[in-house]
């Protein structure tokens, strides 16, 4: 395990530069309250509640993210995908620290955000900002356009004049492409995707060096889609922006993202640059969820045969072994009983996986 | 060159037997407390026996209210127009009386809704709900009834069935419970499916699952299906032909091959353009400027003018519907010299 770590260090491309977050062995487990839900009616296959191969865990807690670790490089966006459940929000609000961890370290520009006192982790928050996917409902009705904006750069004292801090939300909204005509209007008076425009001037406003997309464009249209990447694109491309991007679209996640890590069961099955794992996919976890994509064009209809059967095992009965063996196609009994390590399978490519795809 | 010449399978189907669905010019309207605005315009578009049509277009543009209006569960202050809107050549949806029009639904036509929370009865065992349609449609037994429940539990790919039968919605995962709507729309065996966003709110995977359920029931069933949805990707993975909306009209209707081949209307092209896609690298997706026009300030003439990259002078006025052969047609000035005829 902590070999294959060390490995991560020296495989991108990216890797002449000192990573700006690093995250080891972080874990969430969060304690159920009431009854355990009744995983019978859930699981599909029935195989994943085939009592010899269920591994409890402890009553009433549930694993939300298990021991992952990764590095994210200044400047490069890495997409996170994975069925909904499998932690990707929760790997997201741990390294803001807006959770707590259960266990782990997450560096920052090679500090240990989990052990900061508050005061330093909320002034080193300024660094870090976050765009969710509802534009509507993370923005307060209550307030103007302006104010929503100008928020941050109150609570965090930056400019100390109104004055200023009126001519910098003016120059955001700019950045993002609203007319200055609109600070004083409501949000319920804007399109879904100038919504989210204005969620990125608030996340913009302090000069960050990261910013989570969770979900950020899942529900707008393709059009507004679109703007709302190229502009994601271009303030990256300005400012030196580093991205974390979730999203279960993978063409999105495809168009926006340098390396992608894929999330099944609150662990990292693969990490790798886009095209490897588009082109050359390694655990059967990405393959499948791959191939249920839908296509773009129905000259390739049936190209995609490996779809994902059954559903996710529930996050408190997940299965001894490897976490996908209950929906593998490739399952060899070692699969059942011994749980593959995250491990560097090329230059660029990490999987957990005792038998990687095109590898020998 | 004679219609059986260039769509010699179709054509010579629908000649036999009159198409499932056709709609000629439907309009409807939602009267307000001083003004009426007319949200779907001229809409028309036939669904073929057996045929996957899909209706693909952004938030708001009229697609659940297209379907609302064939299947008849729109609102009061809704007012329905069409010089023809007939099922199976012989029932006029328009003017069908309720009595005769609840005959139909649910047994002839019937509809998955996009939230499948939110269409199921929380209080009702899912078995219950599917044996429903069957005892008030087929006036089966209960016995009789509950039989082809668990059977069409099984067919939309639900385990251990027999014990499903007696689970209530909230017990249920989202895609059980999508997969659930459609056990309800289909344990008729309807001869027409709506679905309006069937997959919308749910993972890849369990989208893959529940389209791939469709594909094989429209196989084995001969089941027509209007698919309603925003994603171009799944239009693509299933649609034979395709109507494209854009606020409140059909600017474009072609085969599936033909219209991914060839978009014809600027803005089907501007909506591929700014489609991502998994087989392209590019920096930039092209995106439409601007904004759709809303219901009350509709433009008199093409509602895509403002923000079409060819827009010319006679666009303020209202564009004609050219057809181009082999079925396709649109809705643009560009080709008004184009028309083919039929
Ligand atoms: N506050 C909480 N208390 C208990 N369980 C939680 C809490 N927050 C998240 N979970 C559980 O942790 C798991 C991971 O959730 P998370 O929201 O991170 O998934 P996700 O990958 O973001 O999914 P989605 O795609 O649906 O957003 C889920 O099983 C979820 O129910
Ligand atoms: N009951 C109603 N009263 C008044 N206007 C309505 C009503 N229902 C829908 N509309 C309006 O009709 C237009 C078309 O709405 P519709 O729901 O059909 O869009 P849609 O294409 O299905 O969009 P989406 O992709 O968001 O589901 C919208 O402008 C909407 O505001
Ligand atoms: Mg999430
Ligand atoms: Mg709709």
């Amino acid at each position: 395990m902590t070999e294959a770590i060390e490995h991560l260090h020296s495989t991108t491309e990216a890797s002449a530069q000192e990573p700006l977050i690093t995250v080891r062995h972080l874990t969430k487990k969060f304690t159920l309250r009431g009854p355990r839900p009744k995983a019978s009616a859930k699981d599909e296959q029935g195989k994943a509640s085939d009592q010899a191969q269920e591994r409890q865990s402890p009553r009433n807690e549930l694993v939300a993210v298990n021991n992952i670790s990764f590095d994210v490089y200044p400047g490069e966006t890495l997409g996170l995908v994975g069925e909904s459940g499998s932690g990707k929000s929760t790997t997201a609000a741990l390294i803001l620290r807006l959770l707590e961890a259960t266990s782990g370290e997450v560096y920052f520009e090679g500090q240990n955000l989990l052990e900061l006192p508050p005061q330093e982790m909320r002034r080193r928050r300024r660094d870090m900002q976050m765009v969710f996917q509802d534009p509507f409902s993370s923005l307060n009705p209550r307030m103007r356009v302006g104010e929503i904006i100008e928020e941050p750069l109150r609570t965090h004292r930056t400019l100390p004049t109104r004055r200023g801090r009126r001519d910098r939300v003016l120059d955001l909204m700019d950045t993002v492409g609203l007319s200055p005509d609109f600070v004083d209007r409501f949000p319920h008076e804007f399109s879904g995707g100038q919504r989210q425009r204005i969620g990125i001037a608030r996340a913009l406003a302090l000069n960050p060096k990261l910013i989570v997309c969770d979900e950020a464009v899942s529900a707008l249209d393709v059009s507004i889609q679109a703007q709302v990447l190229n502009l994601l694109k271009k303030l990256q491309a300005e400012f030196n922006l580093t991205y974390i991007f979730i999203g279960h679209g993978l063409p999105a996640v495809h168009h926006i993202s340098d390396r992608i890590a894929v999330m099944y069961l609150g662990k990292i099955v693969e990490i790798t640059t886009r095209d490897s794992l588009f082109d050359d996919p390694k655990h059967p976890y990405t393959k499948a969820l791959l191939d249920s994509s839908p296509v773009s064009s129905p000259e390739l209809r049936g190209s995609q045969d490996e779809l994902l059967e059954g559903e996710v095992p529930s996050l408190d009965i997940t299965p001894r072994g490897c976490p996908f063996n209950t929906r593998c196609l490739y399952v060899q009994d070692r699969c059942r009983s011994e749980e593959p390590p995250l491990r560097s399978l090329s230059d660029t490519a990490q999987a957990a996986c005792h038998f990687p795809l095109n590898h020998n | 060159m004679t219609a059986t010449a260039d769509f010699p399978q179709q054509r010579i189907m629908t000649e036999k037997h009159p198409p499932v669905l056709e709609v000629e010019k439907l309009q409807i309207s939602f009267r307000g407390d001083d003004s009426s605005t007319t949200v779907v315009e001229d809409v028309s578009f036939t669904v073929g026996r057996g045929e996957v049509v899909g209706i693909v277009g952004e938030s708001g543009s009229g697609k659940s209210v297209t379907s609302y209006g064939i299947m008849g569960v729109l609102p009061p202050n809704a007012e329905v127009t069409a010089s023809k809107m007939f099922f199976a050549g012989a029932h006029d949806l328009v003017r069908l009386p309720s009595k005769k029009r609840r005959r139909l639904q649910g047994k002839e036509i019937s509809m998955v809704f996009q939230e499948p929370l939110t269409s199921l009865n929380p209080l009702m065992s899912v078995g219950k709900q599917i044996a429903e349609p069957l005892r008030y449609h087929e006036k089966l037994s209960r016995k009789e009834a509950k039989r082809r429940t668990v059977e069409a539990l099984r067919s939309v790919g639900i385990p251990r069935a027999e014990q499903t039968y007696s689970s209530y919605p909230h017990e249920l995962s989202g895609g059980m419970r999508q997969r659930i709507m459609i056990a309800i729309a289909l344990v008729c065996e309807p001869q027409l499916l709506i679905a309006d966003e069937p997959t919308t709110a749910l993972d890849v995977s369990v989208e893959a699952q529940i389209l791939r359920l469709m594909k094989k029931l429209r196989r084995t069933t001969g089941t027509s299906i209007l698919l309603i949805t925003h994603d171009l990707g799944v239009i693509a993975e299933m649609a034979d032909r395709v109507v494209v909306m854009y606020a409140g009209q059909v600017v474009e209707e072609a085969e599936v091959y033909e219209l991914f081949r060839e978009p014809r209307h600027p803005y089907t092209k501007a909506l591929m353009a700014s489609t991502p896609k998994i087989e392209e690298v590019r920096d930039e997706l092209e995106s439409i400027p601007g904004a759709v026009p809303t219901p009350s300030k509709m433009p008199t003439g093409c509602r895509f003018a403002a923000r079409c990259p060819k827009a010319m002078e006679i666009c303020s006025e209202r564009p004609p519907e050219v057809e181009l052969g082999s079925g396709a047609k649109t809705r643009c000035w560009l080709y008004a010299e184009q028309e083919t005829g039929s």
